[in-house]
């Protein structure tokens, strides 16, 4: 039961990881305001 | 494993995690990031201090960053705070999880440090935030026992962080003393005094400050609370982002089945941290869940209250402090981390019980499995969170515009223009960030602190800056108007190009540097003029007073904020 169990956080751990990662490198990421130049932030 | 090695390999691990999170940004320069701002050498003055007639959010963290660039450069400066934050954070937060298994603990120290409150406040550079944010799980545990001198000491790196700082770690540190069993009045009213006195260098300049604490109603849109999950603002205050600015919600973060997966945790934190507070409550727990509930309505007031915000701001503009409410969810944070800690408790119990006695490598890996769960759910704060916060070094032309206007003798103000506070710096990768002038030179700086937010502009505070919007804004010759208002110096540090616009309007000034960077120029003969100011008998004192008091805080040896743990039996191990 013990092994069972860590077998499956394991497995759990490594779909993660893997969702995580190519969920990570396709991500757009908003860019720091370059237009207007002096903006503190958007919304 | 003794309790001073747990203590000690919680710590290793916030080290580990703000080595993670900062990445490229450790080497050598200056990660400018929105508010965060360190220079090579931070002087002094009447600015730091908050003497000027602007607003003392920086009081006391300037003055702490200066005295420290005095003895190490400022960019090391800047990289030993910013890991001190993940190291004391961690490492206080694993200790509040009432458990001698190691892997609980450090579940929680991890989920502390590395969530999107963290991320969000990083990177909009608010480090003195973080300040406070890492001290509340030590000075809830001192207050939870009522330990004033304790407390005061935990709250030493949110005194030195400032309002946002005292804000999220001295008013929880107030109620959980307020709500621990006993209840003594005495011990209360000292912990009370104590957060009271460690905020006194900023309440005195700000509140005596002549030109009073403006409101600005208009500003409650622009900085309530927004959503970066599905689950909207309040479900993204609950996952413990929803930050205002939407450009430093982490790469990766809030969309498919990361953020579904992150919902499922806090959810299963809370219930572990309420399933366990039911049957066996430490001493802190009634305050921090209090204050975790008022953090959280006060976050969400800005959402779902925002006209009625408004209206109290008009009202009284002290309440504009709530303005950027989700910074107040600091203790439920804390509050999702202790239960990712005990729900990861509860697992190992069930993968083996205590009583079998020696841990083995399927507790082990089910243990680290949970630990590391906000690694992986949220990948975007590591590599010095995804490239935004990456070191820079300041242009030639700056340190020569500093040397410049530190060898005259001739008094007067440095105006930066263009006429705004935040920068895209070509030489900082175009990342937003405030100006740092006023911090790199000697001189009192005025630049126009206003702000702006997508189209909402917040008005601008400093009064010197209020009264010479008129003539910098007009687009006519400045130098009249300025040499009138007392400048000495007219700094540009963007479009600085020749045919820039502002070039032209300041004809009767010398050009003293003109660099790709930085052009700096002399103005004759500037008339004395003096800004009403804080007084600065009473700022004295206040910083006499809670110099003092950290003193006093230091006196007894000895601060735990492990009495609550059980004590571990000496035969088996625990992950």
């Amino acid at each position: 039961m013990r092994i069972a169990i860590a077998a499956l956080a394991g497995a759990l751990l490594a779909a993660l990881t893997a969702v995580s990662t190519i969920h990570f490198e396709n991500a757009a990421q908003k860019d720091p305001v370059l237009k207007p130049l002096y903006n503190y932030g958007s919304r | 494993m003794s309790e001073r090695a747990k203590h000690g390999a919680a710590a290793l691990t916030g080290l580990v995690l703000g080595l993670l999170a900062l990445g490229p940004g450790l080497a050598r320069g200056f990660l400018l990031s929105y508010d965060m701002v360190f220079v090579p050498r931070q002087p002094l003055n009447a600015l730091t201090f908050g003497l000027t007639g602007t607003l003392p959010r920086h009081v006391p963290s300037d003055a702490f960053a200066a005295l420290l660039s005095t003895v190490l450069p400022g960019d090391l400066v800047q990289k030993a705070v910013l890991l001190l934050i993940f190291v004391l954070g961690c490492a206080g937060a694993a200790a509040l999880v009432p458990t001698p298994r190691l892997l609980p603990r450090l579940a929680a120290g991890i989920c502390y440090v590395w969530n999107p409150y963290v991320a969000e406040r990083l990177v909009l550079g608010h480090w003195a935030l973080l300040l406070g944010y890492a001290s509340l799980p030590w000075a809830v545990a001192a207050a939870g026992r009522l330990a004033t001198r304790q407390a005061v000491r935990a709250l030493v790196p949110a005194a030195i962080g400032g309002f946002a700082a005292m804000a999220v770690a001295g008013l929880p540190t107030i109620a959980v003393a307020g709500f621990a069993p006993g209840r003594r009045r005495r011990a209360v009213a000292g912990i009370a005094l104590g957060v009271v006195g460690l905020c006194l260098p900023w309440l005195v300049t700000g509140w005596l400050r002549p030109s009073g604490v403006p409101g600005a109603p208009s500003a409650v849109d622009a900085f309530a609370p927004r959503a970066d999950t599905p689950f909207g603002t309040l479900g993204s205050l609950l996952l413990t982002g929803g930050v205002w600015n939407a450009e430093v919600v982490p790469k990766g973060y809030g969309s498919g089945l990361l953020v579904l997966c992150w919902a499922l945790v806090v959810i299963a934190s809370l219930a572990a941290f309420a399933g366990r507070m039911r049957r066996d409550r430490p001493d802190w727990a009634a305050g921090l869940v209090v204050s975790a509930a008022v953090g959280f309505l006060i976050a969400a007031f800005g959402v779902v209250g925002a006209p009625a915000l408004k209206r109290l701001i008009e009202f009284w503009s002290g309440f504009a402090v709530i303005r950027d409410g989700q910074q107040y969810t600091a203790p439920l944070v804390l509050v999702i981390a202790i239960g990712l800690g005990l729900a990861a408790d509860v697992l190992l119990r069930l993968v083996r019980p205590r009583e079998e006695g020696k841990a083995d490598w399927t507790t082990g890996l089910v243990g680290f499995v949970v630990a590391v769960l906000p690694l992986v759910l949220m990948p975007g704060l590591a590599d010095g969170a995804a490239g935004r916060l990456r070191p820079v070094g300041y242009p030639d032309g700056w340190d020569a515009a500093r040397k410049i206007v530190h060898a005259d003798r001739v008094p007067g103000d440095v105006l930066v223009l263009p006429w705004a506070t935040y920068r895209g710096y070509p030489w900082n990768g175009g990342r937003t960030s405030l100006d740092a002038l006023p911090r790199y030179l000697d001189r009192r700086v005025v630049t126009r602190d206003a702000v702006v937010v997508g189209s909402t502009t917040v008005p601008a505070e400093d009064p010197v800056a209020r009264g010479l919007d008129p003539a910098v804004a007009s687009g006519g010759p400045l130098v009249p108007a300025l040499k009138a208002a007392g400048v000495r110096y007219v700094a540009l540090d963007a479009e600085t190009g020749a045919g820039s616009a502002q070039r032209a309007r300041l004809a009767g000034a010398e050009t003293v540097l003109d660099t790709p960077d930085l052009v700096l120029y002399r103005i004759p003969d500037p008339a004395r003029t003096s800004e009403p100011k804080a007084p600065l008998i009473p700022a004295a004192l206040s910083w006499i007073v809670m110099v003092s008091l950290i003193v006093w805080s230091f006196v007894t040896p000895g601060t735990s904020v492990t009495r609550h743990i059980p004590r571990t039996p000496r035969r088996g191990r625990y992950p």
